[in-house]
């Protein structure tokens, strides 16, 4: 083997093998390079609110499965859902998340994130943390639900103090769509939403 | 995220617009005894429609109809009276005052807690509500200073609800039940115990003072509006039905509280309805030694 290969070779494996998200890791590791360096960024108070909201955009289509959480928040009604719907749904749901959750990330400024364990599921696993909050208020439990997606890793669910995200959307959702007598009733309530 | 979540140390009460279980106040005991018997009787399994296809599953919420309509003049009431009053309450009271009400309110709900702690076999626990008790009556002014948090005895709390829970009485029917709010047969049952077993309030009636216990009642339901406001808010605001939100809210925590969710987990795992997540897997007790990472898939 020739010694210029040897040079470039070496640090490129180095660099892999260094680097936390893509070592053997796991779901926690994706939980911890999440928190610590993609948090701060939808957090920080001093970003306008529109560049915030761009950015977490990006982070819900890139960070987050949003086909497996609209199947897991539909549950039972996904099964029974024309492709159309889902897509529509799909579309919805994305729109919805984003405009739902955009403006309650200053509350997560200064929050730091522990990673206490990490089980593994049929397919996903579960990623428990604590954070710890600034001016002395008492620490919250984090529990992220993390799929397997596109050889690397997304949330699909985030359990805070023991209330599921997905869970109560579900709830909601359901609600909706047994109140107006179908999915399409809650297509039509998100898209009213949405459209403010 | 929701907005705040106000996430704190568990407090007896439900996580609710129109009230804490305290706000249940004082009941005549025949009263009393009558709606125990009502709601234990609604607790007994319903006669099952056997070889019906399940139809929409409720949520634990066969009553919704009604449940609904109890929602609907608890929200007016919070409307009109609650929120208006925890309003006020927020802007004038001063920032020590609060802190003080809050105090003296935890504080006398702490021999309840003890005789909870001990009704659920948890000596530890029972051990650490007395000290606090007496720690913060001789030290700290009778509770308006909490003088044991700083020792290392944190406000902890739990109730009647939970206790029944720890005898194995599951959840039963999701009620909504007026004024109070948020609540299922077994936590309502709880209710009706505590109007009259609490230490504190057969004190008061003792001593002849009738009206202490409601005005007690009063206080704290007016204390955990003023700190659930903006919350409250949000989630009125920005759910798409703030019933179903509130009662998935109270279901999740108050399975959380008492268990961890380990029961909620394994029923949703049997009726299968809702697939592989019907409700996630209950945390491993880390602080107790559960190695931090198992690889091999859980059951």
């Amino acid at each position: 083997m020739r010694p210029w290969f040897l040079a470039l070779f070496l640090p490129a494996l180095l660099l892999v093998v260094a680097d936390p998200a893509r070592a053997d890791e796991g779901a926690g590791g994706f939980i911890r390079e999440l928190s610590a360096n993609v948090l701060p960024q939808l957090t920080d108070p001093a970003t306008p609110v529109d560049e915030r909201r761009a950015r977490f955009r990006e982070v819900l289509s890139r960070d987050f499965d949003l086909d497996k959480i609209g199947k897991l928040v539909l549950g039972r009604h996904w099964r029974r859902a024309k492709p159309a719907q889902r897509a529509d749904f799909r579309g919805l749901l994305e729109n919805y998340l984003s405009g739902l959750y955009t403006n309650r990330f200053e509350d997560l400024a200064g929050l730091q994130i522990e990673v206490d364990g990490v089980r593994d599921f049929e397919g996903w696993s579960m990623v428990y943390t604590t954070a710890t909050r600034p001016e002395g208020k008492p620490p919250v439990l984090l529990d992220w639900r993390v799929d397997r997606k596109d050889g690397g890793y997304a949330i699909t669910d985030l359990v805070i103090e023991g209330v599921s995200m997905v869970i109560a959307q579900r709830e909601e959702f359901s609600a909706i769509v047994l109140e107006s007598g179908g999915l399409d009733g809650l297509l039509l309530r998100l898209r009213a939403r949405i459209a403010g | 995220m929701r907005k705040g979540f106000e996430i704190r140390p568990r407090t007896s009460c439900p996580p609710v617009a129109s009230g804490c279980p305290a706000a249940v106040g004082r009941l005549p005991g025949v009263a009393a005894a009558f709606l125990l018997v009502f709601l234990l009787a609604l607790a007994a399994p319903l006669p099952s429609s056997a070889g019906e296809e399940p139809k929409d599953i409720s949520y634990g919420d066969p009553l919704e109809p009604l449940n609904r309509i109890v929602f609907a003049v608890n929200e007016m009431l919070d409307t009109i009276v609650l929120r208006p009053a925890a309003f006020v309450y927020g802007k004038v009271m001063p920032a020590p005052v609060k802190r003080g009400v809050r105090n003296v309110i935890r504080h006398l709900s702490l021999p309840f807690t003890f005789v909870n702690d001990v009704a659920q076999g948890e000596w530890e626990r029972s051990g650490d509500t007395a000290q606090r008790f007496l720690l913060n009556t001789m030290i700290g002014f009778v509770g308006l200073v909490d003088v044991a948090e700083d020792h290392g005895l944190p406000h902890r709390s739990t109730d009647f609800g939970s206790t029944l829970a720890s005898w194995g009485v599951g959840e039963g029917p999701y009620l909504v039940l007026p004024l109070a709010g948020p609540s299922n047969v077994r936590d309502g049952a709880g209710l009706i115990v505590q109007s009259v077993a609490d230490p504190v309030d057969i004190a008061f009636r003792r001593a002849d003072l009738d009206h202490m216990p409601l005005v007690r009642a009063g206080v704290a339901t007016i204390d955990f509006r003023h700190r659930n406001l903006d919350t409250l808010d949000d989630f009125k605001a920005n759910t798409l039905d703030y019933y179903a939100f509130i009662r998935t809210l109270y279901r999740q925590r108050r399975a959380f509280e008492i268990d961890g969710g380990q029961e909620m987990y394994l029923r949703g795992k049997q009726d299968g309805e809702d697939e592989e997540y019907a409700y996630p897997p209950p945390r491993p007790d880390f602080s107790r030694g559960a190695p931090p990472v198992e690889t091999r898939p859980a059951q």
